[in-house]
């Protein structure tokens, strides 16, 4: 029971009391999560408006929310308690642009007070943004883990397109990058893009430098997305399936 | 005991309007003998049999646990530190409240009519054991089967009974009837516990074992409820 | 509450509860076997010389109860035949009801009516229910009680025995229903 109070979830299946109102279900979570009296309307009403929903919402009854209002008012009893684990499944499923974006700056302050978030989803793109640590999961058993970029100090993969060069060749891009202690993990392809592995931001300026001191017109530069999926995909051949 | 979940559970029953309109409609019939004798100076003035207050119980109890499971909202509630025990009972205690108190309600007018209070007071008393005790019954059953179908059953096993009444007044063999007799007395209260306590004004001696019958059944039916309530997976992953 | 319990515990006190609760009821029942508690009388039972008077006055025949509180097996005959309010009515209609209580037990001895009577009609055991006619003639007797639904018929057989004299019935009661 210890550490039901000291979580929050958020389910896929939003089944909730639908007779209720916004407000009344925010303060049936918080008297259920022993919160004090006291402080019950303010905090509920303080929530509420985090996650995007006005008083007005608060008054009607759940019956009548759209998707992405359940999705809305479902964070926000995960986060009535302050919670120090915060369990979410599919959490921006069915919320429009504008949503998605203020989930992912509430999972970031809840993040950076020190919330540990268990997310579960299937939109890899948003996974990558957020997560530093992804775990990918077969038939119920963890298949792999992936530790993902955090910022400045992680490894990534750079993405870099060149102009037309007649000296442009993987084996040379493969060469500088060695010099500049990174990798080239894929060649170049007919798009003149080559996919270079740094460790970090230094790591990535001095790749850059030396392609460019070594003569190659670079064009673009960016951070290699998608990465996910890919190694998703990369899982599921592995098993065979 | 969870304020909140009585609270929740108070408002859930009195927001539907079948229910209400069933305990009302329940409410009028059982005092219908005593308001006609206001009137009617030819009605008999003494307190009737009357089944309301298990009906009331019926009315509010029906689907107390199944409706939660099948619809899933008590997924969320889960997530709180609260003990199922707690809520089990505090949905329960709140069905047995609303159904006791309207329980009660058809006696007043027994009161203008001349009926000796001791009557009234142990007829009302009867009632509410009766609504507490079906309560546990349908309650019970409702953590053991979705939706409303512990009415289901409770109608089937009344039905039951009934035909074993049949057997035990019509069959010609003696051996056959002391078995349906039997089968009934003993089986029955479990389902569908009555306790006249007004037979004590009457002269009649206290009887504990009545008593015990109901507490028992009570306890028994909801020890199921919470057994039942403790063991249930609302995980949608397994569908 | 201790943080690390589980919200999905049964508390060990309902288990103990329902359980002393279930034993408390087996032992009432058994003990209310023996010693069944006094129920509810619906019939309208009338003293021997009370019964004597409406019984010549309406040519109703008498049903003595020959009973005593001790008798198991007469506390069972009151709750299930005399406590039933379409069994004692349909007794109300048929004869003058009149309850011989043996208080040999309990005082001693007996009131000197219930001494005679006992020796008029030869009762040695309890109960016996005995109908008969105005004038005086034993129409049948049932000893023991052989449940609720055999001392019913037994008792209306004795009532159209007694049919052979002329009966005549209160005006508002209607003319009693065979079966039950």
């Amino acid at each position: 029971m210890g550490v039901k109070a000291q979580v929050g979830f958020l389910p896929e299946r939003l089944l909730f009391d639908r007779w209720m109102s916004g407000m009344r279900f925010l303060r049936y979570h918080h008297a259920l999560a022993n919160l004090p009296a006291e402080s019950r309307a303010a905090d509920c009403a303080a929530v509420l408006e985090k996650v995007g929903l006005d008083a007005h919402a608060g008054r009607k009854s759940l019956k009548t929310y759209s998707r992405g209002m359940l999705q809305r008012i479902g964070l926000a009893q995960a986060l009535l308690n302050k919670p120090r684990f915060l369990f979410l499944d599919e959490p921006a499923s069915g919320v429009d642009p504008a949503g998605v974006l203020l989930f992912r700056r509430l999972l970031a302050e809840a993040r950076a007070g020190g919330t540990t978030i268990v997310l579960n989803s299937h939109q890899l793109d948003q996974v990558e943004r957020i997560c530093d640590r992804v775990a990918f999961l077969r038939d119920g058993k963890v298949q792999a883990i992936e530790v993902l970029h955090a910022g400045a100090e992680a490894k990534r993969h750079l993405r870099v397109r060149f102009g037309a060069f007649d000296d442009l060749t993987s084996e040379a891009l493969s060469r500088l990058a060695a010099g500049a202690m990174a990798e080239l993990v894929h060649p170049l392809n007919p798009a003149r893009e080559a996919v270079f592995a740094v460790s970090d931001d230094t790591a990535a300026t001095r790749l850059l430098a030396a392609l460019l001191q070594g003569g190659m017109p670079v064009v673009e530069a960016r951070s290699e997305e998608g990465r996910l999926e890919r190694l998703f995909l990369e899982g599921q051949q592995a098993v065979g399936s | 005991m969870n304020k909140e979940i009585v609270l929740a559970t108070l408002e859930q029953r009195l927001r539907s309007p079948v229910r209400c309109a069933l305990a009302a409609a329940f409410v009028f019939f059982a005092s219908g003998p005593y308001l006609i004798a206001l009137f009617v100076k030819a009605m008999p003035r003494e307190i009737q049999g009357s089944p309301h207050g298990g009906m009331l119980a019926l009315v509010f109890a029906a689907g107390v646990l199944g409706q939660e499971f099948s619809s899933g909202a008590p997924q969320l509630t889960f997530t709180r530190p609260l003990p199922r025990w707690q809520w089990v009972l505090s949905r329960a205690a709140t069905c047995a409240a609303i159904a006791s108190v309207l329980a009660i309600l058809p006696y007043f007018p027994a009161l203008l009519i001349g009926i000796p209070l001791d009557q009234i007071a142990l007829a009302m008393l009867g009632q509410v054991a009766e609504a507490v005790a079906t309560t546990a019954v349908v309650a019970g059953l409702s953590s053991i089967v979705p939706g409303l179908t512990d009415l289901a059953l409770l109608a089937g096993a009344n039905i039951g009974f009934g035909i074993l009444g049949l057997f035990a007044n019509l069959l010609r063999d003696d051996q056959a009837r002391a078995v349906a007799t039997w089968l009934k007395s003993h089986i029955e209260p479990w389902f569908s516990p009555k306790l006249d306590l007004v037979g004590l004004a009457h002269g009649a001696s206290w009887s504990s074992h009545a008593l015990l019958v109901i507490l028992s059944t009570i306890a028994f039916w909801l020890v199921i409820a919470i057994a039942m309530s403790n063991r249930k997976e609302l995980s949608y992953a397994t569908d | 509450m201790r943080p690390t319990e589980s919200t999905r515990a049964m508390p060990l006190a309902f288990l103990v509860v329902l359980g002393l609760l279930l034993l408390a009821r087996g032992a009432t029942a058994w003990w209310e076997g023996r010693h069944p508690p006094e129920t509810y009388d619906r019939v309208d039972w009338k003293t021997p010389a009370e019964a004597l008077e409406v019984s010549a006055m309406h040519k109703k025949p008498i049903l003595y109860d020959f009973t005593a509180d001790w008798c198991a097996p007469c506390q069972k005959m009151k709750g299930e035949v005399f406590a039933d309010k379409s069994r004692a009515a349909q007794i109300g209609m048929m004869f003058v009801p009149s309850r011989v209580l043996d208080r040999q037990q309990e005082d001693g001895r007996n009131p000197a009516g219930v001494d005679s009577l006992q020796q008029k009609y030869a009762i040695t055991s309890f109960p016996t229910l005995i109908a008969v006619t105005p004038d005086g003639r034993e129409v049948g007797r049932v000893m023991g009680y052989p449940g609720s639904r055999a001392t019913m018929d037994s008792l209306m057989v004795f009532y159209r025995r007694s049919a052979d004299f002329r009966i005549s019935f209160p005006d508002s009661a209607p003319a009693p229903s065979l079966g039950l």
